[in-house]
């Protein structure tokens, strides 16, 4: 009896709660309202803000103490006046709602519609924030995915369930590039159930626009869930818009059983928004003003990727991050770096020599091609192909430099054949069309017949067998090119 | 977990810990009780080469704790480990190996506490007279939980935000590495290897520079020896090790003596070759002496066929002692040969082109650990073709005059 009116109070509480409206906001500013003395508030409630003209605003309360509670208002603080302003806290953190329905639908930050259809209803709602998968229920990603990229598919190949960023910069083509590679990913040999969770922050109209219309050409429209947050809409709803449309991934991807490929553009933006706020609040900068936690905050988001032990379904994460001012180092790819499994770079010298994709092969990786090709997934000599490649290149852009101090005529025989070399490569294997979708094995024939343009002393990464199979140089030199 | 276990007394015997990784045994070697620290930029290899050392080394016991790192990385290990074999024991990997999990999306607080929690397990089985190794994977995500924690405690931020105890907690928690005679009167020990994750891979900055002065062995990679995929991307400038000295006693002891000279000779030929290249960038290759291209082009017999070493070829994946001194002994012997030709007039491009080279690069990847006899036969083979070369331009020389 008594354990019953212990509940009875504390429901009556807590829909106390979120009935009373307060009105003691002592501060607000840049998107940060200030309340003195609410108890019984928890971190990551969603509220309410009324204000004088009766427009209600979305917030999120980021901190609590005895003496003040904190609240983001996502839609922005302007306009507010302190003495009209009234503050509902609801008591429950941010959800969205799921269903099989979902698919094909459009969202804003918040994961209300903004398609102009009606809201959906479900009983099933979930925390945006999700909850740390234990390492130990994790699934290794090993299927390999065929994107049809030359340079993607046999150098740094992506395997379902990885989490596989674009780094990039102003000006240069990755949201074709991730276009493309949402187009044309497939297993080889295998069709399966897939869906696509397109996640875009602070991205421009046009750029919004063409991937819907990627989307419709291709025919993937109704399997595509978009969450849409445009450069002219409320920064702060970036920071929720990549943690909704990660739920909606998970639930896809765990509760329905499909292959979810999730693209995010632009990180950069969401990074912003969250150094924007982590200032307000004052936490301690580390790097270019952005918080220290700014790492952690990123793998919250990232590392909800991958694949659970005995579930069919898989999240492959593709986050578009724009390096500014094509600087690496700068804290957000460099941090991305740290936690994704690997990059793909985009290099604005290829871009200006007209090769697209323009994958700068160096510094590109995937940490996860190890495991997902070789002998009954890709062809058995994948692995050290792409070892010998990455190697020959390097050699010939040494060879390159050479070249542009001494003039090519300076150089040995061999060194003439790496500048030959990387020129067909940078063209003929990195470079291809934009609707071209190559096959694994053709990749790896054609890397064969640029490597056939070294001698096969040159060729130490690879063994003896796979020359004998693969290799030949004399006819490639005898040949008129 | 904070406070290190007691033990009777620091113990100085030095013994190395063998990983079977070459630029590590031979180039940078560490011991057993040693510390040893890993920094490089994102996609520099860090993570491989801990678990290269994590499947290898020749400890009784192997914690690895990934704090603050990719869940999948975790994921690797359980999948992988309980399929291979420990080289020294022949028993399944997964036996001596304990996990402390911390992935980056996992509390801030607890990854301060997981490097305590690894460390701690560690002096458990050492107290019990085993040799631990404990890998930290990535001790600069410890120290970014610290500032973490720090900032929130709103006490003062010194470099980079981090506190100013950051240098003295690295130092405490490196300085619970060591050899000791336990309480029980047995001996153990254990080994810390800390990776560290500079910002924009760049070494100066706090979490790298107060390690580098902790640590005795500093394996630094390199991002151009990574994007040329020559892995372990060890560079070979940067890095060192304070146990060289008294490793090679043990060396000659056990493989054979001549390999502190061996070693120290092979480092000079890189740093040698590393400044040719610089030459030629600036002058172009005409203007080096047919010694010097040979200095400069032979240099890959090193680089490729001891250097690199690939973690996903099984035969090459582990590489005993032995393996490792006969690799280095017949990159040397090849180099002198390659001198002493030049010496007798035989033109340069001629050396570069003999199979024997490629071959010689290959070697490693062409006889396991236990085909010595193999590598023998090599060795023979190669003497008879400097031979056949000597002849012919000894003849040639003679005709001439």
């Amino acid at each position: 009896m008594s354990m019953r009116n212990t509940e009875r109070r504390l429901y009556d509480r807590c829909k106390g709660m979120s009935d009373k409206e307060y009105r003691m906001a002592s501060a607000a500013r840049s998107g940060l309202l200030y309340m003195r003395g609410v108890p019984g508030v928890a971190l990551g409630d969603r509220v309410v803000v009324r204000d004088h003209s009766g427009r209600r605003r979305n917030g999120q309360v980021i901190r609590t103490s005895n003496e003040v509670v904190l609240i983001q208002v996502l839609e922005g603080t302007d306009n507010l006046d302190l003495e009209r302003t009234w503050v509902r806290f609801l008591d429950q953190p941010f959800e969205v709602p799921l269903s099989p329905d979902i698919l094909g639908r459009v969202f804003n930050g918040l994961g209300q519609p903004r398609d102009g259809r009606p809201p959906l209803f479900s009983r099933l709602r979930r925390n945006v924030n999700g909850a740390p998968v234990n390492p130990a229920a994790r699934a290794y990603p090993r299927e390999f995915i065929q994107t049809g990229i030359s340079a993607v598919d046999g150098l740094n190949s992506l395997v379902r369930g990885q989490k596989l960023p674009i780094f990039s910069g102003s000006g240069l083509p990755h949201n074709r590039l991730a276009a493309q590679i949402v187009r044309q990913a497939r297993l080889p040999g295998g069709e399966s159930q897939f869906a696509v969770v397109f996640a875009a922050m602070g991205v421009s109209f046009s750029d919004a626009d063409f991937f819907r219309k990627t989307f419709s050409d291709s025919g993937v429209l109704r399997n595509v869930v978009m969450f849409l947050n445009l450069a002219d809409e409320p920064a702060i709803e970036r920071l929720i818009l990549p943690r909704a449309a990660l739920t909606v991934a998970e639930y896809l991807a765990f509760d329905l059983d499909l292959h979810v490929l999730v693209v995010m553009t632009d990180m950069t933006h969401y990074a912003e928004a969250l150094r924007e706020v982590a200032t307000a609040k004052g936490d301690v900068p580390a790097r270019k003003g952005y918080p220290g936690y700014l790492y952690s905050d990123l793998a919250e988001i990232y590392e909800r990727a991958g694949r659970i032990r005995e579930r069919p379904g898989s999240i492959t994460l593709m986050p578009v991050v724009s390096m500014p001012s094509d600087d690496i180092t700068h804290p957000i790819p460099d941090l991305t770096g740290y936690i994704t499994e690997g990059q793909l770079v985009l290099s604005r010298t290829l871009n200006n020599l007209g090769v697209y994709p323009p994958l700068d092969i160096p510094p590109s990786l995937s940490r996860l091609m190890k495991d997902g090709i070789g002998k009954d997934l890709t062809r058995e000599d994948h692995g050290r192909v792409a070892g010998q490649l990455y190697a020959s290149y390097a050699r010939a852009l040494e060879v390159r430099n050479l070249a542009s101090i001494i003039g090519a005529d300076e150089l040995s025989d061999i060194d003439r054949d790496y500048l030959s070399f990387s020129e067909a490569f940078e063209q003929r294997f990195v470079g291809q069309g934009e609707h071209e979708d190559r096959g694994i094995a053709e990749t790896l024939d054609l890397a064969w017949e640029l490597l056939s343009l070294l001698p096969s002393q040159a060729l130490t990464r690879v063994n003896t067998a796979d020359l004998a199979k693969y290799h030949h140089w004399q006819e490639a030199r005898a040949e008129p090119s | 977990m904070r406070n290190p276990r007691p033990y009777r007394q620091r113990d100085d015997a030095v013994e190395p810990l063998l990983t079977g990784q070459r630029i590590l045994d031979t180039f940078f070697p560490l011991v057993k009780g040693g510390r040893a620290a890993v920094p490089g930029p994102f996609g520099a290899g860090k993570t491989m080469v801990q678990q290269q050392i994590a499947r290898w080394a020749d400890a009784d016991i192997v914690i690895y704790v990934g704090c603050g790192e990719r869940g999948n990385e975790l994921v690797d290990i359980l999948d992988s480990f309980p399929k291979l074999t420990d080289p020294n024991t022949g028993r399944s990997l997964m036996e001596r190996t304990l996990l402390v999990a911390n992935t980056s999306n996992m509390p801030v607080v607890a990854r301060e506490a997981s490097i305590y929690v690894g460390v701690t397990l560690a002096e458990y089985f050492r107290d019990q007279g085993y040799d631990v190794v404990m890998v930290a994977d990535s001790t600069s995500r410890w120290a970014e939980a610290l500032r973490e924690v720090a900032g929130r405690l709103g006490q003062m931020p010194v470099e980079e935000g981090y506190p100013a105890y950051l240098a003295s907690r690295l130092a405490a928690f490196y300085e619970r590495a060591g050899r000791v005679k336990t309480l029980a009167g047995g001996s153990g020990s254990i080994t810390l290897i800390g990776a560290v994750s500079p910002p924009g891979g760049d070494f100066s900055e706090p979490v790298t520079s107060h390690t580098k002065e902790i640590v005795k062995t500093f394996w630094a990679l390199s991002k151009e020896l990574a994007d040329a995929r020559h892995y372990p991307a060890v560079d070979w400038v940067e890095s060192f090790s304070g146990y060289v000295a008294s490793c090679s006693q043990w060396w000659a002891e056990h493989v054979d003596p001549r390999w502190a000279e061996y070693r120290a000779e092979a480092l000079g030929i890189l740093s040698q070759a590393d400044e040719l290249a610089r030459i030629v960038n600036l002058v172009g290759p005409e203007a080096l002496s047919p010694q010097q291209r040979w200095t400069l082009e032979g240099v890959a017999l090193f680089k490729e066929g001891v250097l690199q070493q690939s973690a996903l070829d099984p035969l090459d994946s582990y590489c005993s002692p032995q393996k490792q001194f006969a690799l280095l002994d017949q990159m040397l012997a090849i180099y002198h040969a390659g001198v002493q030709l030049l010496a007798l007039g035989v033109p340069v491009q001629e050396l570069l082109r003999m199979p024997l080279l490629a071959q010689a690069q290959r070697l490693k990847g062409t006889y396991g650990n236990q085909q010595m006899q193999e590598l023998a036969g090599f060795a023979a083979q190669a003497n008879s073709e400097f031979e056949r070369l000597r002849n012919e331009y000894a003849q040639h020389g003679k005709a001439a005059v």
